[in-house]
């Protein structure tokens, strides 16, 4: 399998986490200070006194992997993870065909998602999770490093680290464009379909690049 | 009293009510002796007696009452930390054997209510807190609506304890609601993508 089971001294990138304490903007209700918030920079800008806002928090228990590059992680630095989720219904397709069909198309194609297949003697890895880059958070190292073996779950081997780097990589570098601007106003009409988009905002990106739709 | 099922508890007024009700009887019983006016010899004979045993038997009542009365209040007394603890062995039982609760956290209240449960520790509602912290129970198991209708309830001179206990508990269930939200929309999203 590609797990490696034994606690190590230190953290390296890919290292699978449990009990980590996660907190993210989904744990915190934005809408409830934007108002506060919106009114301290008007307040500002007339020059009256800010006043103080506070946000209670509590971290949420999470399962993560480690995205830092393992040379970051020092006594001092700022861990970022990604979360390790897993879908309540198996997203795979019961057939075969299909199932190798899908992996590899998370493996090889997609830049939001890592899949992590299943090792039974992992407690946490019992059924297949997905690595979600868009759930980022970051815990510092100092938090975790006395600790490890209370948080370390398990460490890929040397290539399926390489995989998950170059998944890092390809996260973080990937194209940033509208992928509507290539289309034709047909492709369009399916693609909004697929993707569920608003076609007021549709319309609206397409404004930008004078088309019609 | 109760503010979420008042027409099916027994509380203090109900024991109050029973204690009006034996009182007027037996001075409805008090009053028709005065005006027993019977030839029959039978009843002329065993009227004392019969009066004796009425009067003995409602001492004994009359003290009966005040103990059960005493050991309601007493009973009464230690229904929040009897409910804390129940609460507290189901929590340990759902950690221990990751089956689910059967009753909801208001189902469970509910009935306490009924025999005159009438607070909550804040105890309890950080109990409650830091199994969902640590995921042990799913924040549906907990009605929002409730929380926030037994807050409702207290009274101004509530201690800051409870409250605070309380908006922990509120705070941590829409964070749990939040994140429900966030994982239903990577569910979606990633379905989407594997069906292309």
């Amino acid at each position: 399998m590609i797990y490696l089971k034994d606690i190590p001294k230190s953290l390296e990138q890919g290292d699978i986490c449990w009990n980590l304490p996660k907190i993210s903007p989904a744990q915190i209700n934005f809408s409830l200070i934007k108002g506060f918030w919106i009114k301290n920079i008007k307040q500002a800008e007339s020059g009256i006194p800010r006043e103080p806002i506070t946000l209670e928090i509590q971290p949420s228990l999470s399962c993560g992997v480690i995205l830092t590059q393992s040379c970051d992680i020092r006594s001092g630095s700022v861990i970022l993870f990604a979360e390790l989720r897993e879908k309540e219904e198996d997203p795979f397709s019961p057939k075969l065909k299909g199932r190798l069909n899908q992996i590899t198309k998370i493996l090889h194609t997609d830049t939001r998602f890592h899949y992590f297949p299943i090792d039974n003697s992992i407690e946490i890895l019992k059924v297949q999770k997905v690595l979600d880059f868009m759930t980022l958070f970051l815990i510092p190292y100092d938090f975790l490093k006395d600790d490890i073996k209370n948080f370390f779950i398990a460490r890929l081997i040397s290539d399926a680290q390489k995989v998950l780097c170059e998944k890092i990589s390809r996260f973080f570098t990937r194209l940033a464009f509208d992928d509507i601007m290539f289309l034709t106003n047909e492709e369009i009409k399916k693609y909004i379909k697929i993707h569920n988009l608003d076609i007021g905002e549709v319309r609206e990106t397409l404004s930008k690049f004078n088309r019609d739709f | 009293m109760s503010v979420f099922q008042q027409d099916v508890i027994i509380n203090d007024d109900i024991v109050k009510d029973f204690s009006q009700q034996i009182i007027a009887g037996y001075s409805q019983i008090e009053e028709s002796q005065k005006v027993i006016t019977t030839t029959d010899p039978l009843i002329t004979r065993f009227a004392p007696l019969i009066k004796i045993a009425i009067n003995f038997f409602l001492k004994i009542l009359s003290k009966i009452r005040n103990k059960i009365i005493h050991a309601y209040y007493n009973f009464k007394e230690i229904l929040p930390a009897l409910f804390d603890s129940v609460i507290e062995g189901i929590l340990k039982y759902v950690n221990r054997t990751k089956k689910p609760i059967l009753l909801t956290f208001t189902q469970i209240y509910n009935i306490f209510e009924i025999v005159g449960l009438e607070e909550i520790y804040p105890e309890t509602f950080e109990k409650i807190s830091a199994c969902l912290q640590w995921k042990i129970i799913s924040s549906n198991w907990i009605d929002l609506f409730f929380l926030q209708s037994y807050k409702e309830t207290l009274l101004s001179n509530v201690s800051s304890d409870v409250l605070d206990a309380i908006k922990n508990l509120i705070n941590i269930i829409l964070m749990h609601k939040r994140e429900e939200l966030d994982n239903k929309k990577f569910e979606e999203e990633l379905s989407i993508f594997l069906s292309e």
